[in-house]
């Protein structure tokens, strides 16, 4: 879900008149209780909070800064909630704020020896750093004030990096407060205690809305350029149910993403077409995100940061596609260190592993600084399936000889540089690879060219590096290259696929902060390759047509290509505040696809306007209210095999699609917020197949579509117990493939897709989650009705060819299916252990996937899913 | 352990509830169309024989749709004279049906495509990219019951000859691609006829051969041809004593596929026998032979017939297996004329994808499996792989019934390139 966060420039500001400020005062104390077991265990802890206060200085909300575990963080909510503080005021009117407070849980000390006490210290100090929120910025000369329980001051001012210290002060509770010209004030109660040093990091925030203040950018807070982006963050990832914590399995629980068949890992967005979306890694494509085409996703889950996933009308950043964009963020190595039992620290410079085993695959991670540079760091992983060790006699039960059992292997190596927060570079390897070679003994039977040799493979690999740099307070740079190799190899029997490609991706952007409130992104960005495809196969057939004979006696076209593609594109738009409540993004992309010859042009333009701030006091909280919409042209290139010299025609048209769309985001309250959008796409100039007048194929852009929908979102975001969301979609996707073709529906189209979902953390590592799906059946084009009969024997295969209805024209029974998820972790002194069970389809719904024929098509049945699948996880970490 | 794992997968990906299985015959089949010829050129005469059963025993005769040349001319002028057949009422141009002298067609523009002579031709050649599905659209002209009639040729085989050209009548009614198969050159034939020939035409793929397709569609049906319009699907129906459209159940409507080559020759697989249970079974017949043989099916474990116990146990999958294997050698005599004896691969090497792309395939084969009792392990075996080559695992077995009575199993062998045979053997399960 976009942030809330509104973006600005940073600008050299003019003497702002100083505000005056009151800072909020503890008029009520609640004191927390200490948790049973850790004060059983003999624990203590310093909890730091983020209070919400509103107007009137209640707590509203309280969330811990870093959490530290065993109950403390809870308790410490539980009392802050309770707490009461006059209103800050800002200019004489009361002001909601940020307000740090820290609880500090101790055990009583056992009374110090006599011939000790002596010789014991009588004072303490204090002292810090001063840092930006969300930021490493120090806050240089700023004044601390440290205030004792009778009421005297003493104070210090940071220095260049931040850091401040008071020495010699009388053992007992001190409030230290900061008061910085821009930032909401702070205040937070510190112990002091004798011959100790109490050192704390504090992080102030900015204020939002004082006029004059100096604003400031903070890096990944900015509003999307897009309509709508959604980003699903790794605590969601990974506990998502029925996913077996697979990254990619998470974007089907999104609105506007429908359910593929079976275990088919194909993303249908918004009703486009599967080819119509493609998948980055960090903005390099990749050519396959499943291995097997569904059994787990080629990047695991560990290496993520997020992914971004784009579901139409996205910015002009992307191009040459016209359904959806998912990017995935590879993470940045961790470094940071934890105490006993997993208790943060503000450490850095740590080594960590993990080995993962579950019913499919083992996996394993490490990743660290390298050396003892405190810039550099590194996580390498790997993967291997195990499928093979058992599928093979099952395989052969059944009939097959297995020459290769499937097997399938990842490998991820990260090296990270990170100077500064202004700079970071990162390189990576990373690849995949499947394969398998069977000999099918019994060949299928309504199709025996399904029969014999059978040989599947895909691999590829990237050589990827990424760099982001802040050029000047006003310019950023991001960079991008990518080179690699992916093959894919099919056969079978005389049938064969085979492809080698050699990409190399490129990006450049930068972003120039040209005024107030105005930000200008101009990019290019550049896929090539060499390429080389062997294809030998029978054409396909025109749509509309019935099944066009058994491919065993088919006979195949070969066609054998060698040449360099390549496609540009040029970008830029403008991210313009034009108000506190407007933004406006247009743009414009211009893009060359070499292989068809042609070049498009694809303006686009969305906006986001805050109806209602949080500070109208129209709601009876601080809520935002934000209208946004889009409109803009996508453009995508034909695919390969409709311009081929042998299976297509050339000089084709881009695909082409209008996209608009409308919507409302709502937040209900700090942790929920709702979100309905209404999308139109109209397409024109799709790729059509027909016959011309001599009866051969050919491809033209005769095809045209629509499609419709409205998405709603209402979702909790991630907190330290509960995370979760209901999306609902209803849609219609509609195609007619060119003139004398009626219109039909698409074969992905799916009316009603409702997903509900939530993660809830019991306590003492348990969490326990949920996941229920309701959705429209699919669409198949069922045999033609009596008194035609349903299909013709064809005597060279002896077999039978469907003569088909109405093309799908008939939709199978709604699918619903329940999954759950449980987890618990042991956090031991140094390492953590943890264990899940997740369940697909925990009621055993017999869902239909399609419907099955007997040899003549005289009698059918359902073909029904997956039964109840529990997985089993394994994990031990460091 | 094995069955166990076996079954928990095929639990895992999902099935529905069982159906009937190709490879048991018990309803009226068509299981195998020899042809003389799978690839042939212009003008050669190639047998198509049928090998099907009933399981009720009806007397059924199959039907192929063809016509003499004589007739070919009566379809082409009841098109020329843009008559409807199927219209309601009668459409006048139509009367030329009875009498075709009468119908339209200008003699005065050169020959007509076709001779009054007996020689039959398949009613589509050449159709559009190849398909049987272009080729339905000239078998609308049986949706006249006269047509028909004429077309309906009776018989367990027919013997056609490849047309040398195709010719499209001048008729407004009929769509550019429309074509009939011609036995004349196009010099002979006069311009009222857009002409094509020779039969090969220039593939998509310019490194294949010029080839050309012949279909031959047929009809299996126990009661009366019939035709209704329907808006999906095809219009030919079977229709019982009550004038009621059978089933697929019951009527089978087909097609068999020769490719026309000037130069390349196709042979038929050849099948030497049978084993059942580990033993050769003498009283086996081969290819069309099996279609001059008495029906009878034997009554008794006398003679040659083989003979096995019933399966006595009450679980269907517990009743004994017995092996069964074609006689398919690997290698066979290589047809020369010199008498040199050199034997070759039963599994002929693919010429057109040698020609077209310098690749060494062989043909795919395979074999269906049919009993009408008992119950086969699998429907279909690879013989021979293009890539990997022969698979010797290629038989399979038969779980015994558990009704006494006669048996008979058939194995039709295939190649990828529409060469076919077979083999069948009656048995006998004795209580």
């Amino acid at each position: 879900m976009p942030r809330g966060a509104q973006g600005a420039a940073v600008r050299e500001a003019e003497p702002p008149p100083k505000p005056t400020v009151v800072e909020p005062e503890l008029v009520h104390y609640e004191p927390p209780v200490y948790p049973p077991e850790a004060k059983a265990q003999g624990l203590e802890a310093e909890v730091k909070l983020r209070l919400t206060l509103d107007v009137e200085g209640n707590v509203t909300a309280a969330e811990p800064i870093d959490k530290v575990g065993h109950g403390f963080d809870e308790a410490a909510v539980q009392a802050a909630l309770k707490l009461k503080f006059s209103p800050a005021m800002v200019n004489g009117k009361p002001r909601a704020v940020t307000w740090g407070y820290v609880y500090r849980f101790t055990l009583e000390q056992a009374e110090p020896e006599a011939e000790a006490a002596a010789e014991a210290p009588s004072t303490g100090n204090i002292g810090g750093r001063l840092l930006v929120a969300g930021s490493e910025l120090p806050l240089a000369g700023t004044r601390v004030v440290v205030r004792a329980v009778d009421g005297t001051e003493t104070s210090a001012q940071t220095d260049e990096n931040g850091n401040w210290m008071l020495e010699g002060l009388a053992p007992g509770k001190y409030q230290v407060s900061v008061s910085a010209e821009g930032f909401d004030p702070f205040l937070l109660e510190e112990q002091v205690d004798a011959g100790q040093v109490t050192e704390l990091t504090y992080r102030v925030s900015p204020v939002s809305d004082v006029e004059g203040a100096i604003e400031i950018e903070v890096r990944g807070e900015r509003p999307p350029r897009e309509v709508t982006k959604r980003t699903i963050e790794r605590r969601e990832i990974n506990r998502i149910p029925g996913t077996s914590g697979d990254a990619l399995r998470s974007l089907q629980s999104l609105p506007g993403v429908a359910r593929p068949p079976g275990l088919a890992g194909l993303l249908i967005v918004r009703g486009s077409a599967p080819q119509d979306t493609t998948t980055s890694v960090d903005g390099a494509y990749v050519p396959i995100i499943y291995h097997f085409g569904g059994l787990s996703s080629v990047v695991p889950t560990e290496l993520l940061d997020r992914i971004d996933f784009y579901p139409g009308n996205f910015s002009v950043r992307y191009g040459q596609v016209q359904g959806g964009i998912v990017d995935v963020a590879l993470r940045k190595p961790d470094t940071d260190c934890y105490g006993d039992y997993g208790a943060k620290t503000d450490k850095k410079g740590c080594y960590h592993a993990m080995g993962q085993v579950d019913l499919i695959d083992g996996r394993f991670l490490i990743q660290g600084p390298v050396g003892n540079s405190k810039n550099w760091s590194f996580a390498a992983a790997g993967r291997r399936s195990w499928v093979d060790a058992w599928i093979k006699p099952v395989l052969e039960e059944a009939g097959a000889g297995v020459t290769s059992a499937p097997v399938y292997y990842d490998y991820q190596l990260i090296l990270d540089y990170r100077p500064s927060d202004k700079e970071t570079f990162s390189t990576r390897f990373y690849g995949s690879d499947d394969n398998l070679e069977i000999l099918i003994n019994d060949p299928l039977a309504q199709d025996p060219g399904f029969g014999g040799n059978l040989t599947f493979g895909t691999a590829f690999q990237r050589v990827q590096s990424v760099y982001r740099t802040e050029l000047s307070p006003s310019v950023e740079s991001e960079s991008m290259i990518a080179v690699g190799r992916d093959q894919v190899d099919f056969s079978l029997g005389t049938f064969l696929f085979d492809l080698n490609v050699y990409p190399l991706s490129l990006r450049q952007e930068f972003g120039f902060k040209v005024a107030k409130g105005v930000r200008i992104n101009a990019g290019l960005d550049f896929l090539s390759a060499w390429f080389e495809v062997l294809v030998r196969a029978p054409p396909p057939p025109r749509p509309g047509e019935p099944d066009p004979g058994p491919f065993a006696t088919q006979p195949p076209a070969e066609t054998h290509t060698e040449d360099f593609g390549f496609r540009p594109g040029w970008y830029a738009d403008v991210e313009w505040q034009v108000n506190d409540r407007l933004r406006v993004v247009p743009g414009a992309r211009v893009d060359y696809a070499q292989d068809s010859s042609n070049g498009d042009f694809s303006p686009r333009i969305t906006a986001r306007y805050l109806l209602i701030g949080e500070n109208d006091n129209v709601w009876s909280a601080p809520r935002k209210t934000t209208l946004k919409g889009g409109a803009g042209v996508f453009h995508q290139p034909p695919q390969f095999q409709e311009t081929d010299e042998v299976f297509g025609t050339q000089e084709l048209l881009s695909n082409r699609s209008y996209h608009y769309s409308l919507g409302v985001e709502q937040e209900l309250t700090q942790q929920v917020d709702v979100s309905v959008e209404g999308f139109y796409k109209d397409l024109t100039n799709q790729v059509s197949r027909d016959a011309n007048a001599s009866g051969a194929f050919t491809y033209a852009n005769e095809g045209t579509g629509e499609i419709m929908g409205l998405e709603t979102l209402l979702k909790y975001k991630p907190d330290e117990r509960f995370f979760g969301w209901l999306a609902y979609t209803l849609s219609k996707s509609m195609r007619d493939d060119g003139p004398g073709y009626p219109e039909r529906m698409f074969e992905w189209d799916q009316t009603h897709n409702l997903v509900i979902l939530g993660s809830y953390r019991l306590g003492d590592g348990w969490e326990f989650g949920a996941r229920f799906r309701l959705i429209s059946g699919g669409l198949e084009t069922p045999v033609a009705r009596p008194p035609s009969l349903p299909a013709i024997y064809a005597a060279e295969a002896g077999s039978y060819v469907p003569l088909s209805g109405e093309q799908f024209s008939r939709r199978l029974p709604m699918f619903h299916q329940l999954d759950v998820r449980l987890d618990k972790a042991w956090q031991f002194r140094t390492w953590r252990f943890s264990a899940y069970l997740d369940i697909q389809n925990v009621y055993n719904n017999a869902a239909v996937e399609a419907t099955g024929y007997n040899y003549n098509f005289s009698q059918s049945t359902y073909q029904r899913g997956l039964p109840i699948l529990p997985s089993l996880g394994l994990r031990g970490e460091f | 352990m094995k069955k166990w794992l076996a079954l928990s997968v095929l639990a895992l990906t999902g099935c529905g509830a069982e159906l009937e299985r190709s490879s048991e015959v018990d309803t009226v089949r068509v299981l195998g169309v020899h042809k003389t010829k799978s690839y042939a050129k212009a003008g050669d005469p190639v047998t198509f024989s049928m090998l099907w059963h009933d399981a009720d025993g009806r007397d059924i005769t199959p039907t192929w749709f063809a016509a003499t040349e004589a007739e070919m001319d009566l379809v082409s002028r009841v098109l020329e004279s843009d008559c409807d057949p199927t219209a309601e009422p009668p459409d006048p141009d139509c009367e030329c049906l009875a009498d075709p002298d009468g119908c339209a067609g200008d003699d005065n523009q050169g020959e007509r495509p076709w001779d009054p002579t007996d020689a039959l031709l398949p009613l589509c050649a050449n159709p559009p990219r190849d398909t049987y599905f272009e080729c339905l659209q000239l078998h609308n002209v049986l949706a006249d019951s006269t047509l028909r009639a004429l077309a309906s040729k009776p018989g367990d085989s027919i013997t056609l000859n490849v047309p040398t050209s195709t010719v499209h009548p001048p008729s407004k009614l009929l769509p550019q691609e429309f074509v009939l198969p011609s036995l004349k050159a196009c010099d002979e034939i006069g311009d009222a006829f857009a002409c094509n020939d020779p039969i090969y035409h220039a593939p998509p793929d310019p490194n294949l051969p010029d080839f050309g397709s012949m279909f031959v569609f047929f009809a299996l049906c126990p009661g009366e041809l019939g035709f209704q319009n329907v808006s999906e699907g095809f219009g030919l129906t079977c229709n019982d004593d009550k004038g009621e459209a059978l089933g697929t159940d019951d009527f089978v409507f087909g097609y068999s596929q020769i490719f026309l080559y000037e130069n390349i020759e196709n042979r038929t697989p050849i099948v030497d026998g049978i084993r059942l249970a580990g033993m050769d079974v003498p009283s086996a017949c081969i290819g069309p032979s099996c279609l001059e043989e008495d029906d009878a099916l034997p009554e008794d474990c006398d003679g040659d017939v083989p003979c096995f116990e019933v399966c006595t146990e009450s679980d269907e999958d517990d009743c004994p297996e017995i092996d069964v294997k074609p006689i398919i050698p690997e290698r066979v005599s290589c047809s020369d004329e010199d008498g040199s004896g050199a034997t070759c691969d039963n599994a002929e090497p693919d010429e057109v994808a040698k020609i077209a792309y310098d690749r060494d395939y062989d043909e795919q084969m395979w074999i269906r499996y049919y009993t009408d009792q008992g119950r086969m392990a699998s429907e279909v075996k690879l013989l021979n792989d293009a890539t990997t080559g022969w698979n010797d695992d290629y038989g399979t077995k038969l779980r015994l019934p558990q009704e006494p009575g006669p048996l008979r199993v058939w194995a039709v062998v295939y190649d990828n390139r529409g060469g076919q045979d077979w083999v069948r053997v009656d048995a006998f399960v004795k209580e």
